[in-house]
């Protein structure tokens, strides 16, 4: 009894003295936390709800900056050309990156050379891949070039014209994007075990059966993450549509985070840029919820 | 996707960790001591100076501005900063928002109005050391004065002038254009000019290349009497529309490829298009770029003759400098008709005081000095709004289009009046 009771302060004092020594690693790493994340979200939070200028008199707004952003046509232009974006982004990432995963799947000949290269878009810097495609885009370039030297007509102004240029910001962007997401479905059907599908395949399953009935539950979890995660990032894009196209022609590719970008460092309204970043934040906290809540109907997570 | 970082080899980044930061803070603790852009050690005062710089020469040339300042008085030391032009305004505005700007501000005519609140106004640091402003033009010291206040002292001005390709205009048999020439002399040497997928001029959305053209045509302004931005003027539409045509219409300027603020220099210095719009303070670096002979001519006359816009740069002081009296200091040492001497000589500013603008001349195109004399007498200072940059921006944008001939130029400025007015 009493060598019990002696046994368990000393054990729960030695676990004190573990959270201490826990404490300790892991001040470092929490006041960086505190510093550069928390402070920074919390702040913002303050700023959207100030009239905040760059220099001068700060006052309170209260929802003001929230109303102004909801009659502001800009705002709401932004807003949609986020979700245009998305819409069409989204899907196309997907497809892609499953098509090409799939496609160099099966033991053939340098797969390994051809993963590196679907990656390289993703690891090479935006700024110089941005600086490549206005080459390719522009009248004069490597498309309106080729298109004039085969068949006389000249290609559209891509990045110029109204219509053309969020579908040019949307393909730099799948081409940027999709290797890393190839990259996760090219590891998922690694692991898709080779009985099951022999299992599937004896019960007489032909390969789009295998594929749409077999492969694709198998490699759900690793769909519903990448989903997820692109998702995120495409309503935070930013550096295509400002390196490309500048948000022009007229706010045809101005998306949320240039306005945020363009209120806060051209306009110097910090007040509402925050307000605008924290409307994003809660879009995508909205969308990113849905998507945890609808998976159970469509994700696999038993072999 | 990385290596799994071993115990020991995290136990030693967060001790890494923990330095950075507990120096950081420390750092940080020091920093509000001393105030921005500034520290003292003894005798000495080192100030930073941030400046907007197109390439290593570029930089080179403000460098030996800065050690310049040392040398005159070694008790100044400066750190010089620089950034693309382009950056340059954004950044500075954060970091004067952030208390954290730089001690020696660089400044241009155009976008004064909109950081006077972050700068400080220098009329009684001048009274103070007796510096004797004459010297200095009097239309770029109005550029970078405000509400009647002085923010900066100017290092150079320039009207803007037309740039053109000699060897384009030999090779196309087109007489060079001369003092005096017209817009329909322009119109139809562009006409001339475009042919082999090259073009005459380089149309773009841009306030100091497009406005002179403008102003010359019409006479139109981007702001009115009142110091408010007034694009939808008929003159302004029509003067607007006449220009952008130049690209829509007539095909004698190139399809503009989106919001590109660069793209006039480079489409004349790719030998793309045989004119351009230009500041003297240019010439440094089409000289050294251009692979090609270069010349400069007026801006072609309207009904009303010649006109041009002069803008230009100085130096002034942030309010959240900690050492003022040093930095007025440099700043006179910078603007001195020593230093601006030498950089008129460099070819890269058109020094802003008149004892030495001369030394511009020694190295300039042949011909030079008689075109921007002409284009000096015809200049009006170009008066900007407060939220120039927002301006620049939208007209970028949404002017595209009408250089596109997919939205007319009523409907653009309509826009961007709406938006900036």
């Amino acid at each position: 009894m009493l060598n019990a009771t002696v046994a368990l302060t000393g054990r729960s004092g030695r676990r004190r003295g573990d959270g201490r020594a826990a404490l300790a690693f892991a001040t470092p790493s929490l006041v960086g936390l505190a510093l550069f994340t928390l402070f920074p979200i919390v702040m913002s939070l303050v700023i959207a709800f100030f009239h905040w200028p760059a220099v001068g008199d700060r006052q309170l707004a209260g929802l003001g900056n929230f109303t102004a952003l909801a009659h502001d046509p800009v705002f709401r232009r932004a807003l949609f050309n986020t979700l245009l974006f998305v819409v069409l982004y989204l899907p196309l990432n997907l497809v892609v990156s499953i098509g090409l995963a799939v496609w160099i799947s099966p033991r053939m000949k340098g797969r390994r050379a051809l993963r590196v290269l679907f990656f390289l878009p993703v690891v090479t810097p935006m700024v110089a891949n941005a600086i490549v495609w206005r080459l390719i885009y522009q009248p004069g370039g490597l498309i309106d070039g080729a298109l004039a030297s085969v068949t006389g007509a000249h290609a559209p102004n891509f990045l110029g014209e109204h219509g053309w240029a969020m579908v040019a910001v949307v393909a730099m962007s799948v081409w940027q994007g999709f290797g890393y997401n190839m990259l996760v479905f090219s590891a998922a059907l690694d692991a898709v075990p080779e009985q099951i599908l022999d299992a599937a395949r004896l019960d007489g399953a032909g390969n789009w059966h295998l594929f749409r009935r077999v492969t694709l539950p198998m490699i759900s979890p690793s769909i519903f993450f990448a989903t997820t995660m692109t998702l995120i990032t495409s309503f935070q894009v930013f550096t295509q549509p400002f390196l490309l196209t500048g948000g022009g022609p007229g706010v045809d590719t101005e998306t949320l985070m240039m306005f945020v970008y363009n209120e806060a460092f051209s306009v110097y309204e910090f007040g509402l840029a925050s307000a605008g970043a924290w409307v994003l934040f809660v879009l995508i906290l909205g969308v990113t919820a849905a998507q945890f809540a609808g998976q159970r109907r469509w994700v696999t997570y038993d072999v | 996707m990385g290596k799994i970082i071993t115990g020991g080899m995290s136990r030693l980044l967060a001790v890494g960790a923990a330095g950075i930061i507990a120096s950081t803070v420390i750092a940080g603790c020091a920093g509000g001591d001393q105030g921005s852009g500034g520290s003292k050690a003894g005798d000495v005062v080192t100030l930073s100076w941030s400046m907007w710089a197109s390439g290593t020469e570029d930089r080179n040339a403000w460098q030996k501005v800065a050690d310049e300042v040392t040398a005159e008085d070694p008790n100044i030391k400066i750190t010089l900063e620089t950034a693309p032009f382009t950056d340059y305004f954004t950044k500075l505005g954060t970091r004067l928002a952030g208390g954290s700007a730089p001690c020696i501000v660089s400044m241009q005519s155009l976008r004064t109005g909109g950081y006077t609140s972050g700068m400080l106004p220098l009329d009684d640091l001048i009274a103070k050391n007796s510096l004797d402003v004459s010297d200095f033009d009097k239309s770029i010291m109005a550029g970078l004065a405000a509400g009647g206040k002085q923010y900066a002292l100017p290092y150079d001005l320039g009207s803007l002038v037309v740039t053109y390709n000699k060897d384009m205009f030999e090779a196309a048999g087109v007489p060079a254009p001369k003092i005096g020439w017209t817009m329909a002399d322009f119109e139809s040497a562009a006409k001339a000019l475009t042919r082999d997928g090259k073009y005459g001029f380089a149309a773009y959305p841009v306030d100091l290349y497009m406005f002179p053209f403008l102003l010359s045509q019409t006479g139109a302004k981007p702001v009115d009497a009142s110091g408010k931005l007034a694009l939808t003027a008929s003159d302004m539409v029509g003067a607007f529309q006449w220009y952008a045509d130049l690209a829509a219409k007539s095909h004698v300027a190139p399809k503009v490829p989106g919001v590109d603020n660069n793209f006039p220099d480079t489409q004349f210095l790719n030998g793309n298009v045989a004119m351009s719009v230009n500041g003297p303070w240019s010439v440094l670096g089409l000289k050294q770029q251009a692979k090609f002979n270069v010349g400069l001519a007026t801006i072609p006359a309207g009904p009303d003759g010649s006109k041009t816009y002069s803008a230009g740069s100085g130096f002034g002081i942030a309010k959240s400098c900690q050492y003022p009296d040093q930095a007025f200091r440099a700043i006179s040492i910078m603007t001195s008709a020593k230093v601006l001497g030498e950089l008129g000589t460099l070819g890269r500013a058109f020094p802003a005081r008149k004892s030495v603008q001369d030394q511009w001349y020694q190295n300039a195109f042949a011909g030079s000095k008689e075109v921007i004399d002409a284009a000096n007498a015809s200049a009006t200072p170009f008066v900007t709004t407060a939220n120039w940059d927002l301006v620049t921006k939208l007209l970028a944008q949404y002017g595209v289009q009408v250089f596109n001939g997919q939205a007319t130029a009523a409907d653009a400025l309509g826009k961007v009046q709406q938006q900036a007015g």
